[in-house]
């Protein structure tokens, strides 16, 4: 037993569906080019079958099936590699934020390049050297004055551009929370829109996709994790704590850190619970990293500030000790020749030098590039510069005392030969101190000794070249000044390069997965094309059903008239 | 794998973006002429670099410190060789004077001429360098003789690193170079004026002493040269060396650069080429 009018039913239904499939297949090619957006997919579905009741069985032979109709529109998805991608979106952002950094931090040393604080350090050397040899000439120390000021100066604008790199990355921070904020509200705001709609059961593919979309650039900032609860919506943490749940968001702000130190390191916390978010990965932990870590403060060790405030201090100390031992043009004792001047707390802002020697014509003669004593073997020797005359000059003779050759003898001779003070027997080590004279010195082993200050001596322009070079310093590790500096910058090309590469890596990773996703949500347009054909014939093939039904039915008519 | 539009079209975006980055860097390292700017690029490099650049501007610096070393030494040499000049001479006239023939007036005559000789040598030993005086120890800054001949430099040695840690002397004390021969010429001076031959036949030999003593520091400074100039020799030597290590290190190879941005060049094209063509038609092109 038939039923026309089934047939009717049933191509109306296949023309509705073909029609509906047709406009999924409009939408994917609307979106071929959304952003974030997946293919989506009419998925057909008979329509429960029929079965006809007979006059002498329950039923006819076999079910009468009553058409088609569309079960769902998916998108096609795949939450596995969505996973992998965010995991690896979050280290890509850590990895091209500290990338950026390093690099700038490269561009602010400027190594090796002729404005650098090495090329000042190696000029300032050479000066040194110039003075030993020409200790008497006030051009050669004019010109020692300004190559210090200069490598000073390098200091300070190493410091300052640091600094204003370190307020600018503050900033950045500042701008990333916001975004996160944001990111936060609108994921959140798509939450309670998709909840509502799969209460209903509808399933919100566009509002998911969207809100992949924002949760893929909260990864790339960030290191949250997400899951989706029964109800559709999506929760995320950050760092352990509650980001998103549901409809509300916990939003973060900046706390400035109290200790001025930290200027320009503020905290990233939650406004509700005030408690520091824990960083791990994604962009504000690589901008942290560089503005914390990298750049940080005299007080962070191994960041650059305090590697350059190290190497400051330990030039500053040992440079004024070496130059105390020395004498200036007027005879006078060395005095400091660089100073920390108070105020700033990182010794690369403080350095300077004393201000007596930044006087325009006095300042020169200070330099102290004489030392009295030339023959450190025999004795060693300190002068009370007050009672010393510089234009005396005496010798001090040591010899091995005749009866016991394990002791010394010694004669002071003034500068026309006769003997000021004489003493024998002593142990090696002995110390003799002349007071009237101003000489004081420790006997060690025999020879002759000159004690004289004279300005043609440049001896102590040597040694200051080599507090530089050569100088193994304990606060810097044992080595020099120019070795630590050199090792800064190694170190920062090894970081850098480092950077660089992970740069890259991640790069290709998440190419590799983002070409996978599209491969798999993407839309084809040569798919969607073939579909549309597909859908079009059998729209056309269902209505003709119609119209032959409708000549049947007018046949079963025309009986009857 | 599925391959949508969107694939091909960042697949494409990424190779072209690969392919202009490796073009700009061979630009760059043309333009610059450098294979690295930054120590990220070449971290060893970079440390060799300035390594090599400390050390090229030290020895640079030791060579100023060497050739500064020679001149002092050269001009003490022209001092003693018009020392010994002098010297010279005033043996001639001692050997004239010490003749038993001479008269008085003769030997007053002669002893004008030593007084000229006198304040000759002085004059010598007050020789300078620049505003240095060569022979007052590291009294420089004054006249280590005064017009009688007596002696008011000290009896330091100045000195000059030539090397790491290497410093030479290279001064000679007024007091010791000249003292033998401004004591012997005072002192046949006298003897002239006194008209004493047999005092002035010692004399004879004490103008001999001073005349070895004078042909001793001379040797002693034409050895210093002789180590100073192969010093210098070696220095250059060394900054040859080490420039061509820097140069090495971090210039380009010119050949080698041009022909790699070449290839990259036929590459950029190439994927450009077949981008263009694969990139244009879809299905749709051939639905009616």
């Amino acid at each position: 037993m038939a039923n026309y009018f089934n047939s009717i039913n049933i191509a109306l239904r296949a023309l509705q569906v073909q029609k509906k499939s047709l406009d999924v297949t409009g939408h994917n090619i609307a979106n071929a080019n959304t952003e974030g957006y997946s293919r989506q997919r009419a998925i057909h579905a008979p329509t429960d079958p029929y079965t006809a009741p007979a006059y002498n069985m329950p039923a006819g032979a076999g079910q009468i099936g009553t058409g088609v109709k569309i079960e769902e529109i998916t998108r096609i998805r795949d939450d596995f590699i969505d996973g992998q991608i965010r995991e690896e979106s979050q280290a890509q952002g850590y990895w091209d934020k500290r990338y950026e950094g390093l690099h700038r931090i490269e561009l602010i040393f400027n190594e090796p390049g002729e404005t650098s604080l090495n090329y000042a350090l190696d000029m300032f050397w050479d000066s040194l050297q110039d003075l030993s040899t020409n200790a008497n000439d006030p051009a050669t120390r004019s010109i020692l004055r300004q190559r210090a000021l200069t490598l000073v100066d390098n200091f300070h604008s190493l410091y300052d551009q640091l600094k204003d790199y370190q307020q600018a990355l503050n900033r950045d921070v500042q701008v990333t929370v916001d975004e996160i904020n944001s990111l936060g509200r609108r994921i959140a705001d798509l939450n309670q829109r998709i909840v509502q709609i799969k209460g209903s059961g509808q399933e919100p593919n566009d509002l998911l996709d969207q809100r992949d979309l924002l949760f893929d650039e909260l990864n790339q900032l960030v290191n949250v994790q997400g899951t989706i609860d029964s109800s559709g919506s999506l929760n995320i943490s950050l760092g352990g704590a509650s980001f998103v749940t549901g409809e509300r968001v916990h939003s973060l702000t900046l706390e400035k850190q109290s200790d001025p130190t930290y200027e320009f390191q503020d905290k990233v916390i939650f406004v509700d619970t005030q408690q520091e978010i824990n960083l791990l990965s994604g962009e504000l932990a690589g901008i942290i990293d560089i503005r914390d870590n990298e750049i940080g403060s005299y007080a962070t060790e191994g960041s650059y500030l305090y590697k350059l405030h190290n190497l400051a201090k330990s030039l500053v100390e040992h440079f004024n000790e070496v130059h105390q031992q020395g004498y200036d043009q007027d005879g006078n004792p060395g005095g400091d020749f660089f100073t920390i001047s108070t105020g700033p707390d990182n010794a690369a802002a403080a350095i300077d030098l004393v201000s007596d020697l930044k006087a325009e014509e006095t300042g020169p003669r200070l330099i102290a590039a004489g030392r009295p004593n030339d023959n450190p073997e025999a004795i060693t020797l300190t002068l009370d510069y007050s009672s010393f005359d510089p234009e005396a000059a005496y010798q001090v003779i040591v010899q091995k005392n005749a009866g016991d050759s394990s002791l010394l003898d010694y004669t002071v001779l003034d500068a026309a030969g006769n003997p000021v003070d004489s003493g024998t027997g002593l142990n090696p080590g002995a110390s003799v101190d002349l007071a009237s004279i101003g000489i004081n010195f420790v006997l060690l082993a025999p020879g002759e000794a000159n004690i004289a200050l004279s300005p043609g001596s440049g001896d102590n322009a040597v040694h200051l070249a080599n507090a530089l070079k050569k100088d193994e310093i304990g606060a810097l590790g044992d080595i020099s000044v120019t070795d630590y500096y050199e090792s800064i910058i190694s170190a920062m090309g090894v970081d850098g390069q480092r950077a660089k590469q992970m740069v890259a890596n991640q790069e290709a990773v998440v190419t590799q997965l983002t070409n996978q996703r599209a491969s798999i949500s993407g839309v084809s347009l040569d798919e969607e094309m073939a579909n549309m054909i597909k859908y079009q014939q059998a729209y056309n093939a269902a209505a003709k059903i119609v119209s032959v039904t409708d000549e049947v039915l007018d046949v079963l008519m025309g009986i009857i008239r | 794998m599925r391959i949508t539009n969107n694939v091909i079209i960042s697949n494409m975006m990424n190779h072209l973006q690969h392919n202009l980055k490796r073009l700009d860097e061979l630009n760059q390292q043309l333009s610059s002429g450098l294979k690295f700017q930054n120590p990220s690029e070449n971290p060893v490099g970079v440390a060799n670099s300035m390594q090599y650049n400390s050390l090229i501007n030290n020895s640079e610096q030791y060579k100023r410190n060497v050739d500064q070393a020679l001149s002092w030494i050269s001009s003490s040499e022209t001092a003693l060789d018009q020392a010994g000049d002098v010297l010279e001479r005033a043996k001639v006239l001692a050997v004239d004077a010490a003749n038993g023939d001479l008269s008085e007036d003769e030997r007053k005559d002669i002893a004008l001429e030593v007084e000229q000789l006198l304040a000759e040598m002085v004059s010598i030993g007050n020789s300078k360098l620049g505003d240095n005086y060569l022979f007052g120890g590291q009294k420089i800054a004054s006249a280590p003789f005064e017009p009688d001949g007596s002696y008011t430099g000290d009896s330091k040695k100045i000195y000059r690193e030539i090397n790491p840690g290497v410093q030479i002397d290279i001064n000679v004390i007024g007091e010791r170079v000249f003292g033998s021969a401004i004591a012997a010429l005072k002192s046949f001076k006298n003897h002239l004026e006194n008209n004493d031959s047999e005092a002035i036949s010692a004399d004879l030999i004490l103008i001999d002493e001073a005349i070895v003593d004078n042909t001793t520091y001379r040797a002693e400074l034409g050895a210093k040269t002789n180590r100073l100039e192969l010093t210098s020799n070696r220095l250059e030597d060394t900054i040859l060396n080490l420039t061509e290590l820097l140069s090495k290190n971090e210039d380009i190879d010119l050949a080698e650069t041009i022909t790699d941005l070449k290839m990259e060049e036929t590459v950029y094209r190439a994927s450009l080429a077949s981008n263009a063509r694969i990139m244009q038609p879809t299905l749709v092109d051939f639905l009616q």
